[in-house]
Formats: structure tokens, sequence, C-alpha cells
């Protein structure tokens, strides 16, 4: 294997000084000062949480939901798969009996600690299942307490597909 | 064109009944058995080079000298009369016509091979012919011809004859399922010994002899091997029931010597096909043996070495014939469905691959076949053959891949003319 | 020595033993052979086929487990030929299997799993809903699940009843792939051994209900330890996990083959003695019924103990190791302090049978016996009446004779919540059988060594390490 050079960039006097540069960026700042006083219609910057974002794509990865069955009921067969795959080492599940028939085992505790969560989607990708999405359009999460970041199972089954996303 | 040695009788009105058979001689053979010693015995049935009907075609000889001489265990005489093979239907006119003839057989064998317990496990659905064995049975312990000396003190010799039924599996026709269910126990198969040996009854030395076997040894005892090696051919001498079944005229169990053409067989015993009908194949030695095209049966010649030549087998001699009519398909469906039953489920691939042979074949003839079920059943085929303990499996494969080998374009006829609308 | 023949696996020369059979040999060169039906405790059955290999000269694959080495002979595990061979009969395998891996317990130990992982990976042939079908989740008694979807019919479990356990309670019932394994009508799985078919079961078929759902199985991780249900000490594997946020904790023991000791298997009672482990056990260190630090409990112990080494008889156990009986008996020898071993409350006739288990459910009497510990009766009567002081050590002989400890002083050490506790003056707790390393004797004098593997988030001390803190305390006043 060969190496390869790469030249380092601010070598030069002008680059030493860094008053050029100072100068150049401030140069930009201003413009932009003196175009947003003028006329602020054009913002990028938006004034959250007043004004929320319209953009979001369906594959933008939100806080989780359990999906359910056709018959309404948990889909999740609490098989870890999501829990061995989890980077965060977040998910919290502790698997039971399931006696409806349905299937035979089901999650009695199902708990994703948000604050440790990194939304990396891993879950979503080894559910084998389709058990579990990130498709709620929920990007923000706010909370006061940190056991209130810790997202149970009845929350995550409450929590659906957004409205915003195409219905594939 | 027939021999008559094992059917002699099977015409007299009332053979089975013991005064009946004795007029016609049966039991002739005990008088000069008492003269010979085992050991002769055995060699005279090795020398007529008599061949077990059960289908192997075993040296019957060669296999009773595997017993052990002098051996304080008891030792068993096992009569297969198990008879599930579809197709092969001859052991019942033995045991139906000639029940008598069965038990000189067993007393013959018994003697050579100084067993004092013979065993007949008949099939299951049998029943009838239960009774008739054991009502020619209780004739031969009271005439004093079996018991506790035979021939009424002719020869001081023990021998008890039991009819064990079975529960009507076809797998327990295999020798060591056969023991396994006489032991009280499911009919599975035994792994093959790694050297040539007996059957182990309750780890005693035990023979399992076809029917047709053991009722053909009072002929060789009674007039010598050179007799019995005039018939047939120099490898497969004497004689065998061949059974005809299917479209002929005259279907039935007749006797052969070995070496006939097949085709004479069927035009002339059987009487050619019915309704003028165009023979399609022949599926010679019950099904499970390879099928032979019409272009086959026109070149094959009964006897052991003849079929394998041709590729396929004499198996027990029991002949299907399949006219033109016949659809190939429903052919080897119907012969699936009987394997997929069948298989005693212990080895793997006939577990799975029988069944799985019947799902796709279920497929094909509900509109749902695709042209790859056809590499699908060969692919299984080839994994049917020669991995399993006994050879259940291996049969199907004969049978199922022979079909789907010579008449593939039947098959690929069928599917595309019969997909249903969901398939392309 | 005319009995050993040279064979060559896999283009390498071995040696063999003559008419042994060849799949020993295989697992011996480490080489992963599939198979299901074979088990060395079992012997060979012959009905899987998965275990075939090319032998040179035979027309055919044979099945490793019933060929018989021979001098010359070349085997090949590995080739495009056999490989397929092992394909095809692994498909076949499972077409009718549920695949039902996610609610399967067995999952991640699952030798269908691992056959596919390893060589499979081919394309399915066959649609899910021509399947054949069976019962799921049938409770067969004894701590047993069956699912009969997932059974390979290996038959490992029937010939175990057969002919390990005689207890035939397992059959095969149906026939071709509608065979499935249950307990004959109006029978449960009876004997005292019957867990073991959940190991020797090699797929999800067979699974046991105290661990169900209680934990996927690469999750947990494992030590080599053995049993203390009884002097039989069987080798097992114990196998433990200490999940985030939560403490370390015993999920179930397997056992471990152990020739010298019990084989291949264990009683379950053994079995399930993890749980003893795990539940009630004492944490906290008191004085006259007051919690304190373990520091002070030290304190108290060793002012107690140099104050009067003569009136004192410490009771030890068969529970502890060779390593602790011998601080202790060396101790004494020391202190002039009195010692016994006496402990009948382990025995229990009833529990002994003619597999494995014996008469003296403690691990190490042997051990303590080969210490010369005294466990007369009348001796420890005689002491007990003479000695003020009572050093209870792991020994649960009191545990319903407290009125014995009348105006004595009495000193607990236990890792067991015992109602002894409240007639204690000073109670320490210590490290319970596994959380500690030891080596233990059992019955028929095989010496085994324990090197524990679990982590508690607040470990109690083990009883050395107190002992000896105990002794430096006693030092530094002496
Ligand atoms: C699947 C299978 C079924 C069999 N069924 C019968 C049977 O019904 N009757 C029979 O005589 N032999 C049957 N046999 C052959 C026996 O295993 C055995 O070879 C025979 O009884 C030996 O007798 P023989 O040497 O007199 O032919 C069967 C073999 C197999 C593999
Ligand atoms: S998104 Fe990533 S970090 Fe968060 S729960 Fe899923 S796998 Fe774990
Ligand atoms: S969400 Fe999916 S991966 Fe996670 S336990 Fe449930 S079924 Fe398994
Ligand atoms: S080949 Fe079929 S019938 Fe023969 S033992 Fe195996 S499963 Fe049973
Ligand atoms: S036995 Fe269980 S883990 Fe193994 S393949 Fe079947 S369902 Fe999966
Ligand atoms: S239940 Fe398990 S051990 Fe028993 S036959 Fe089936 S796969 Fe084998
Ligand atoms: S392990 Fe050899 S056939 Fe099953």
């Amino acid at each position: 294997m060969g190496i390869k050079t790469v030249k380092r960039h601010g070598d030069t006097l002008r680059d030493k000084l860094y008053i050029p540069a100072i100068v150049s960026g401030m140069k930009t700042t201003m413009r932009h000062f003196v175009t947003n006083i003028k006329d602020n219609s054009n913002l990028i910057t938006k004034s959250y949480p007043e004004v929320q974002p319209t953009d979001i794509t369906d594959r933008y990865r939100g806080v989780h939901r359990l999906t359910k069955r056709e018959d309404d009921s948990i889909s999740c067969v609490a098989c870890y798969m999501c829990a061995t795959a989890c980077p965060a080492d977040c998910m919290f599940i502790e698997a039971t009996e399931r006696t409806d028939g349905v299937d035979e085992k089901m999650p009695a505790v199902f708990n994703i600690d948000l604050l440790e969560c990194v939304f990396c989607g891993y879950c979503v990708e080894a559910c084998p299942c389709d058990a579990i999405r990130m498709d709620t359009g929920i990007f923000s999460f706010v909370a006061d307490q940190r056991k209130d970041f810790i997202l149970s199972k009845e929350a995550l089954l409450a929590n659906t597909r957004s409205k915003d996303f195409s219905d594939d | 064109m027939e021999t008559k040695i094992v059917s002699k009788r099977f015409h007299i009105p009332e053979s089975y009944k013991l005064e009946v058979a004795k007029k016609h001689g049966v039991y002739g053979s005990l008088e000069k058995l008492f003269t010979m010693t085992p050991d002769e015995v055995i060699t005279a049935v090795e020398k007529s080079n008599l061949r077990g009907k059960g289908g192997g075609g075993a040296s019957c000889g060669q296999k009773w000298r595997y017993m052990p001489l002098n051996d304080p265990r008891p030792a068993y005489l096992i009569v297969n009369a198990d008879e599930s093979e579809p197709g092969t239907f001859k052991d019942r006119e033995v045991m139906d016509k000639d029940p008598h003839l069965l038990i000189e057989g067993i007393i013959c064998s018994s003697y050579a091979m100084n067993i004092h317990t013979a065993y007949i496990y008949i099939r299951g659905e049998y029943k009838w012919l239960a009774d008739r064995l054991n009502t020619a049975i209780d004739e031969a312990y009271e005439a004093g011809i079996i018991g506790e000396t035979l021939m009424n003190g002719a020869c001081d010799f023990k021998l008890d004859i039991v009819v064990h039924r079975g529960a009507g599996a076809y797998i327990c026709g295999e020798k060591s399922a056969l023991i396994e269910s006489l032991e009280g126990k499911r009919g599975h198969p035994r792994l093959k010994p790694h050297q040539k040996e007996c059957e182990w009854y309750f780890g005693d030395p035990a023979t399992v002899n076809n029917v047709e076997t053991i009722a053909s040894v009072p002929e060789i005892v009674e007039f010598g091997y050179e007799a019995y090696t005039k018939h047939g051919t120099p490898k497969s001498p004497g004689t065998m029931l061949f059974a005809l079944s299917g479209p002929v005229k005259n279907p039935g169990v007749y006797e052969l010597a070995f070496g006939h053409k097949m085709i004479d067989v069927i035009n002339t015993l059987g009487g050619g096909m019915k309704d003028g009908k165009k023979l399609k194949a022949v599926i010679p030695g019950g099904v499970s043996c390879p099928i032979l095209t019409a272009d086959e049966v026109n070149k094959a010649v009964l006897d052991y070495e003849s079929m394998w030549d041709i590729g396929s087998t004499l198996g027990t001699g029991g002949m299907v014939i399949i006219d033109e009519d016949a659809c190939m398909v429903e052919v080897a469906k119907n012969i699936i469905e009987f394997y997929h039953h069948e298989s005693c489920g212990q080895c793997t691939p006939c577990r799975e691959g029988t069944g799985w042979i019947d799902t796709i074949l279920h497929k094909v003839i509900h509109q749902q076949g695709k042209l790859s079920d056809i590499d699908n059943i060969s692919d299984v085929c080839g994994t049917l053959n020669g991995k399993t303990i006994c050879v259940f499996a291996p049969a199907v494969a004969d049978i199922i891949g022979s079909i789907v080998v010579k008449f593939r374009d039947e098959f690929e006829t069928y599917i595309l003319n019969n997909q249903g609308a969901e398939h392309e | 020595m005319s009995n050993i023949v040279n064979i060559v696996i896999d283009g390498k020369e071995v040696e063999a033993e003559k008419g042994a059979v060849l799949i020993d040999y295989l697992f011996k060169q480490d080489i992963d052979i599939p198979h299901f039906c074979y088990h060395p405790a079992l012997g060979t059955d012959g009905n899987c086929r998965m275990c075939m290999v090319e032998i040179e000269g035979s027309k055919r694959p044979q099945i490793s487990c019933d060929t018989p080495v021979k001098e010359g002979m070349v085997v090949r595990t590995q080739g495009e030929n056999i490989e397929q061979v092992r394909r095809d009969i692994l498909e076949l395998e499972l077409i009718n299997h549920p695949v039902d891996c996610p609610t399967c317990d067995q999952a991640g130990e699952c030798k269908l799993q691992d056959y596919y992982m390893a060589g499979g990976f081919y394309e399915s042939r066959l649609e899910a809903e021509s399947k054949v079908k069976a019962k799921k989740a049938v409770d067969l008694g004894k701590n047993v699940m069956l699912d009969q979807e997932r059974c390979v019919l290996c038959t490992r479990c029937t010939r175990f009843t057969d002919e390990i356990t005689h207890t035939n309670e397992l059959g095969i019932f149906s026939r071709a792939d509608h065979s499935v394994i249950s307990t004959f009508p109006g029978q449960e799985l009876e004997s005292d051994y019957s867990m073991n078919i959940v190991d020797l079961c090699p797929v999800g078929a067979l699974t046991s209900k105290d661990f169900r759902f209680n934990q996927r199985v690469w999750f947990l991780e494992s030590f080599e330890a053995i049993c203390s249900g009884c002097s039989k000490g069987c080798s097992i594997h114990v196998d433990h996990k200490k999940e985030k946020y939560k403490d370390d904790q015993i999920f179930r023991f397997r056992p471990r083959e152990d020739h010298d000791v019990n084989g291949y298997f264990i009683c379950d009672d053994g079995r399930l003695s993890y749980k003893d482990e795990n539940d009630n056990r004492l944490n906290d260190a008191s004085i006259n019924q007051e919690t304190v630090s373990t520091k002070e409990a030290l304190t108290n112990i060793a002012d107690v103990l140099t104050a009067n080494p003569n009136d004192t008889l410490l009771l030890v156990s068969p529970f502890l190791s060779n390593e602790e009986l011998a601080l202790i008996k060396e101790y004494t020898l020391n202190n002039g302090t009195t010692l016994s071993g006496y402990s009948p409350q382990y025995y229990d006739e009833s529990f002994a049978d003619d597999m494995l288990r014996t008469s003296d459910r403690s691990p190490n009497r042997a051990g303590m016996m080969a210490l010369r510990i005294n466990e007369n009766e009348k001796d420890f009567n005689e002491l007990l009446s003479q000695k003020k002081v009572i050093v209870v050590i792991e020994n649960s002989y009191f545990e319903d004779k407290a009125e014995l400890f009348k105006d004595k002083k009495v000193i607990l050490f236990s890792s067991k919540d015992t109602k002894v506790k409240e007639f204690a003056n000073t109670v320490l707790p210590v490290a319970s059988f596994l959380e500690k390393d030891g080596s233990y004797t059992n019955s028929e004098s095989v010496t085994q060594h324990i090197k524990s593997g679990i982590r508690k988030n607040a470990p109690v001390g083990t009883l050395t390490s107190l002992w000896k803190a105990i002794e430096s305390l006693s030092k530094e006043k002496a």
C-alpha cells in the first residue's frame, strides 16, 4: 500500500495572518444581515417551534412505534432481534407467553430509552416481523424528566404512522 | 406356456383343505426330507439357485447359510406374507388356494435351519387369509404333521407355526421392519449390518423369507435341485408367480419359468390389451421399480438379469400394465400418494421427499404446475436414491424418477395445458 | 496396539481405532460434521442422514455415524459433491419446518440454523402454505415443552427415555411427514432426568418450560462449575447474564460432558437448583438484629473470637470448598477453637437413585472428610453443650433448632436468608456457592474446581476474604 501525501491548506502567509479571512467572512455576514433586514421573507432559518418543518421525507427516522396485526393486536413477538442489533443498548424487552392463540410469544415489557437511542434505525432493519418502525414523523420529543423519555410498550403501540407520509 | 410348480394345486376346488390337498400330493416331500441331513437340504436349495421372490431376488440357500450353526439360542423362521406392494398379489393366491404347501415349505425350511418356531407375518388386511392359514395350521396340528414331532413321530423334530397379523403398514414387509413390528415395536427398518449376516429377532438368529420362496422349497426337496433348474434360465432357474394387472383381457397370477418375453406373456396369457387399446407402459415388478415404455416392453425378457440389463428389475413379478388412455402425471400422482402414505418416516429424505413430490404433483394436477416442477421432482428423486436406511426411498426414486424422465414430454404438455389463470 | 489404524480425513492422516465409529473421529478433528440423530450417549440411529461423508472406494456417500473405521480409509467431508448432498438433505429437513425462530427459544443454539448458515443458503422451493401442520406448545410435563412442527424426528428424545431412563414415555406417532413425537396417551414425562431431552434435542422442538422466553441464549455468558445438589457434583455450565441496569443473574444450568463424573446428563432437581442461587439471599450484616456495615460486623466477630478462643465451636459444612475448609481448620489449629462439620440434615435417602443422584445433598463431604474434620454426632453434641460461642458457617443444621442456642453467643456466616438470623448475635452475609472460586471433592473422590464468572453489582465478600480480614483484625488486637 502506498501513502498519499495531501498538501496542507493554510500554509500561505495570507492564511497565516487570519485577518483577510476574518474580513471576508464578515463581508458575507454583513451581506446577509443587510438583505434580511430589508426583506425577511426568504429566511432559511425557521422560528422553531412556532414554525414547523414541512419537508420531512418518508425515510426520516422519528420516534419508534410498534405496529399491529390485522386483528389490531401487537405484531411484536419479543424475539429481541432489535435489542440485539441496537448499538446503544437502549431497548429493554421482557418476553411472555401469548395466550390468545395468535402467536406463542409477545413482549410483556418493551421499553425504549430515547435518551440513549441514537436513532440509527437498526432496530427497524433487524425486525423479522415488521413490528417496529420509525415512521411516526415525531422528530422532536420533549419531556422534563429523564424517566419520561423511556417509552413503554403502550406508548409505542399508541404511536401511529405519520399522516404526512405516503401510504405504502 | 405356464410351468406349474407352486401353483400346481391352484385349480383344484377346495385344495386349501388338508384332505383335498393330501390327495393331490401335499406333504409329499417330507418323506424324502427326513432322509436328508439339514446341511443337505440347504445345499440342495443352494444348488437349485432358488431366488427370493419377495423382490430382492437374492439366493435363498446362501441366505440360509448365514444362520449360525450350533448356536445355543433359539432360531426363527419368519415368513413374510405382508404383500402390500401395489401390483403384487401372488402370495395371497398361495395362502388362499394352497396353505398346506406353505406349511410344507415351512417344515422343510425349518428342518434345514434347525428352527422350531416359525412365524407367518401376514398383512393386516388379509384377515380372511390369516383365518385360512390358521385353519390349515390347526388341521396340521391335529393331523400330527407339526407340533411336538413331525408327521406323527416320523421325525423327532418340534415345530410350531404362529400366524401374526400386521397392522397394515407396507413398510412392515421390509424384513427388518417386519421383525421390529413382530417384536412389538414400531415398524422401522433397521440399519444394514456391515457384514452379511442373518436377521435378529429379539437378539436371536432369524431368517425372513417370502411366502412364495418358502412354497418353492418342497419341490426342490422332493424332486431334487436338478429337476428345478431344468426350468428357466441358467442364472434365474425355476419358476415365478407373475401377476398381471391393468387393462389386459385376462389379468391374474400365472406361474412361468424364467426367460419368457414379457410381451408374449401379456399377449397370450394376458389375452392382449382390453378394447384394442395400445400398450403404453409396464411397471414390471410391483410399482417399486423403473417403468418400461412400450418399446422396452417389446424387448423385455422375464428373468432377473435381462431385466437389469434394460434398466429395471423383476421385483416381485407383479406387472402393472398401462394403456394409452392413462395420463402419466396421474399415474405418478397415484403412486406417490401411496409412498407418501406408507413411508415409515424414519429417514429425512424419504419422510420429507415423498411428501414433497406429492405436494408438487398435487399442484400440477390442480393447475398450478410450473415447468421447473419437473426438475424439482427429479432433484428430490436424486436425494431419495441411495441415501436412506432401507430401499423404500430408492424404489420411489426408481419409479417416479423413471416416469418423469421417460414421459417428460407428457408432463410438460400437461403443465402447459393445465396452467390456471393465475400462473403465467 | 494392532487395533490402531491410520485413516485420512480431509487430507490429514489420523490414527483411529479399528471398528470405532467414524463420526467420533471427525469430532475429534474438530470437523463440525452436521448431524442430528447421532449422540455419543445414545449411539447410532442413522435416521437423519445429515452426517454423510465421501469415502474413497464407495460409490455413494456414507453416513459417518454408521461407518466403522477401517485401515487406509480415505474420508472427505468437504467438496462440492458432498456439500450438495448435505444441502439437499437439509433442504428436505426444512421443507416442513415452521422456521419460527423469532419465537423459538432454541434460536442461537439450533443445529438447523447452524447448518443452514454453514452450508445451506439456497433459494426456498416450497411454499409456506403447503407445510405440514402439527401441534405447538404442548406441555409434556416435567418442565418440558414440545413443538411438534419443529421436530426433525432424530429420535434422540425417545431413545433417551427408552434406553437411558427406561421410562419409555415418548414415542413416534403417525407416519411419513405426519410423524410426530408425543408422550403415549395418558402419560406424562415422569423421569427425574426428563429435562435432559431439552439439551439432547438438536432443534427447538423440546424446550425447557422453566427457561421458556426468559432470555435469548446469545445474550448469555457461561462458566464451568459443578452442581451442589448432591455429592455427585455433576459438571455443569452456568449460564448467566448481567443485563443493563440489572444485577448478574443465573438463567439456567446445563450439563457439561464429564466422563469422570456425570457423563452427559444431570438430574432435573440439580438443573433447577440454580434458583437457590438467585433467590432468598442474605444481604445485610447485622449485630443484634441491627443492620451494620460489614466492617463493624467483622470487628465484632474478631473481638468475640479473640476473647473466647477456647470457648468457641466453629461449625462448618460440606457446602464449603476445600480451600475454605482448610483455612478454617488452620485457624482452629492456631487459635485453639474447636471445629465440627456435623451436618446430618443434608442426608436424604429418598433422593438417591441408580443413575446419578446420591443420598447426600451436599457437594463436598468427601473434601471435609479428607481434611479430617470431625462430623461425629456425639462429639458435636458434647461440644455444643460446652461451648459458649457458636460460629455457624454455611451450615443449615440449626434452621429449625434455634432453641439449642439458649445462653450462647451465636455468629452466623450465611449466603442464604435463614431463620437462624433472628437468633444470632452477629450475622455476616457471604458469597454463595457459585459466586466464589474453589474446589470440591465428590463422593467418588473426583476433585473439581470452580472459577466463578458472576459479577454482582454489589458483591458480598467470600468467606475466604472475610475470614482473612477477621484474622488480621485479631492479630492487630493481639
Ligand atoms: C419397502 C419394502 C417392502 C417389502 N415388502 C415385502 C413384502 O410385502 N413381502 C415380501 O415377501 N417381501 C417384501 N420386501 C422384501 C423383504 O425385505 C425381504 O427381502 C424378503 O421378504 C426376503 O424374502 P425372500 O428372500 O424370500 O425374497 C419388501 C422390501 C421393502 C424394501
Ligand atoms: S434507533 Fe438504533 S439506537 Fe435507537 S432503539 Fe433503534 S437500534 Fe437502538
Ligand atoms: S420489535 Fe421486532 S425485532 Fe424487536 S422484539 Fe419485536 S418482533 Fe423482535
Ligand atoms: S427409506 Fe423410508 S421407509 Fe425406509 S427407513 Fe427410511 S423413511 Fe423408512
Ligand atoms: S428449531 Fe427453532 S431456532 Fe431452529 S430453525 Fe426451527 S424455529 Fe428456528
Ligand atoms: S423432539 Fe427433538 S430430540 Fe425428539 S425427535 Fe424431535 S428433534 Fe429429535
Ligand atoms: S447423525 Fe448420522 S444419520 Fe444422523
